[in-house]
């Protein structure tokens, strides 16, 4: 006798561990298999966009900070002073655009750490998570020196940056980067040789490259799809074009793949570090500029690659001190639809490992 | 779609590499136990702010006129993204007196454009960052709290000067 055999919905989250914050995946099973996925997203919607409208462009570098990708606030400074700067026609002193370019890599290796740790947790490898937080936290303490915030900096400025680097900064960037390098071999050592990491991991979640292309994957996700497109390099700000790095590009497109291009983009990001640090000039940081700006009449569009992947602003302005409208195109909300697609025909347990290796922050995800 | 990875190889070969796998994890975490320990117990132990932190916010007192150096020129009430900040003042050019400064510290993001705005360095950052409470009235700064929490050295001020 058959037996009788229907259909199970399973809510993952809102409250679930491996979500990475606040967002309900309606899963529809058959068995172990997973027939169909949605993800139910706007849990931590906070209105980022329409908020902008009411405060002037000062003012906003606060509230980009915690409103969008909490977890790479400096990313989030970076593409909303750029799209000012572009409007206002506002020059950027050649310092302050290598202290902003370290300062960008910086948070894009404390950015992947959390992504290695949180990565490792949901396969089962806590070490990983304590090791990554303890590197993390030396970054931490640079940014806590220059900006004097460890999370939220509100440290760049249109037209430049608040403070220049405190004395002993410099020294202190470059021993980290020689401590973290070493540290990096041990990663290694505990998670891209390990069988079980690899069978989690590999083959698991291909995100071939057309559908990465048809479903706008950016950042280390189309990467590791085979995509070549980094926008640091095609279209590049600050002094990405000065400096020598290379985009690590994998065709494999599973999460394994992703957790390779991650690994080898903190490597890149050590490289540039030393590099502006070398390059750096003396000088000012900081060119005029009114507390209450006025930016003419017009719109612009800036992108910049944060660390989870192609983060835009469509600004427009109205000519007077706020934003008439901001538009944000955040990479983690394609990034999210295109790997919650590939999850259809995987198992139950593949679900945390390709939402781990997605490195969504849901507060980008919903602003 | 789903074939194992390991599929194809025999159960002596998966266990032989799993325990090598093992052996190599357990070695790294045995090298860091020996390690310098990094973390602290946070309520014994305290880690040092840097110069620069964002910590409370505070009006140090003036030793030269005992007073605040407030000008009442209201721009950090201008500047403040989350409109924390109310001032009131009285009387006019020189008998300007200040008699409401408060912060609301529970809406305060730490942002620090007050500080940076204050043309005399009147508000200033304190090295101070626990201010939990079980009321929250009493995050409402004024304008005593704020003079009363001030240290005798400012250590963050919106002019960079000379650090040690």
């Amino acid at each position: 006798m058959a037996l009788r055999t229907e259909e199970l919905m399973l809510n993952m989250g809102p409250q679930h561990p491996s979500t990475h914050g606040v967002l309900r995946l309606i899963v529809t099973l058959d068995g172990e298999n997973i027939v169909d996925v949605r993800p139910d997203i706007g849990y931590l919607h906070s209105s980022v966009e329409k908020m902008m409208e009411y405060r002037t462009y000062l003012q906003n570098i606060a509230l980009v900070d915690r409103g969008m990708d909490y977890l790479a606030a400096m990313a989030n400074e970076e593409v909303w002073v750029l799209a000012t700067e572009r409007l206002a026609k506002i020059e950027v002193p050649e310092r302050a655009k290598y202290i902003r370019t370290i300062m960008l890599e910086l948070q894009r290796i404390s950015s992947h750490l959390i992504w290695l740790g949180t990565f490792g947790i949901d396969l089962g490898a806590f070490t990983a998570f304590l090791w990554a937080m303890r590197e993390r936290e030396r970054i931490m303490d640079l940014f806590e020196h220059a900006t004097g915030g460890r999370l939220h900096h509100v440290y760049f400025r249109l037209g430049g940056v608040y403070e220049d680097l405190p004395d002993g900064w410099t020294a202190e960037c470059t021993e980290f980067c020689d401590y973290f390098l070493g540290r990096l071999p041990e990663y290694d050592e505990l998670l891209t040789g390990n069988p079980i990491f690899l069978a989690r991991t590999q083959g698991v979640g291909v995100l071939t490259t057309e559908k990465a292309i048809q479903m706008g994957a950016s950042g280390p996700v189309a990467r590791a799809s085979g995509i070549a497109y980094d926008v640091r390099k095609a279209h590049p700000y600050e002094v990405y074009d000065r400096v020598q790095f290379d985009i690590p590009v994998r065709s494999e497109g599973d999460c394994f793949a992703r957790y390779l291009v991650r690994m080898e983009e903190m490597r890149q990001a050590v490289r540039i570090i030393r590099q502006c640090l070398e390059q750096i000039p003396s000088g000012e940081i900081r060119s005029r500029v009114a507390v209450t700006v006025r930016v003419p009449k017009g719109e612009v569009y800036a992108r910049t690659e944060s660390p989870r992947g192609d983060l835009g602003i469509y600004l427009v302005s109205d000519g007077g001190d706020k934003p008439y409208r901001v538009k944000i195109r955040a990479p983690a909300f394609s990034n999210l639809y295109a790997l919650t697609e590939v999850m259809r025909g995987w198992k139950v347990a593949d679900v945390i490992a390709i939402l781990g290796s997605t490195d969504i922050v849901l507060s980008d995800v919903d602003r | 779609m789903q074939e194992q990875v390991n599929g194809q190889k025999g159960l002596a070969e998966r266990a032989w590499t799993g325990a090598v796998a093992l052996l190599i994890g357990l070695k790294s975490t045995l090298r860091t136990m020996f390690e310098r320990k990094v973390t602290v117990s946070y309520p014994l132990q305290k880690v040092n702010v840097s110069p620069r932190w964002h910590g409370l916010l505070a009006l140090p007192i003036d030793p030269e006129t005992d007073n605040d150096k407030c000008i009442i020129c209201f721009q950090c009430e201008r500047v403040c993204p989350d409109r924390c900040i109310h001032i009131e003042a009285t009387g006019k050019g020189k008998d300007r007196l200040l008699t409401r400064f408060d912060i609301e510290m529970d809406k305060c993001c730490y942002c620090g454009l007050c500080v940076e705005v204050c043309p005399t360095e009147a508000i200033v950052f304190v090295p101070h960052y626990e201010a939990s409470t079980y009321n929250r009235a009493t995050l409402l700064y004024d304008l005593d709290d704020l003079h009363q929490a001030a240290p005798k050295e400012p250590i963050a001020t919106g002019v960079v000067k000379v650090r040690r």
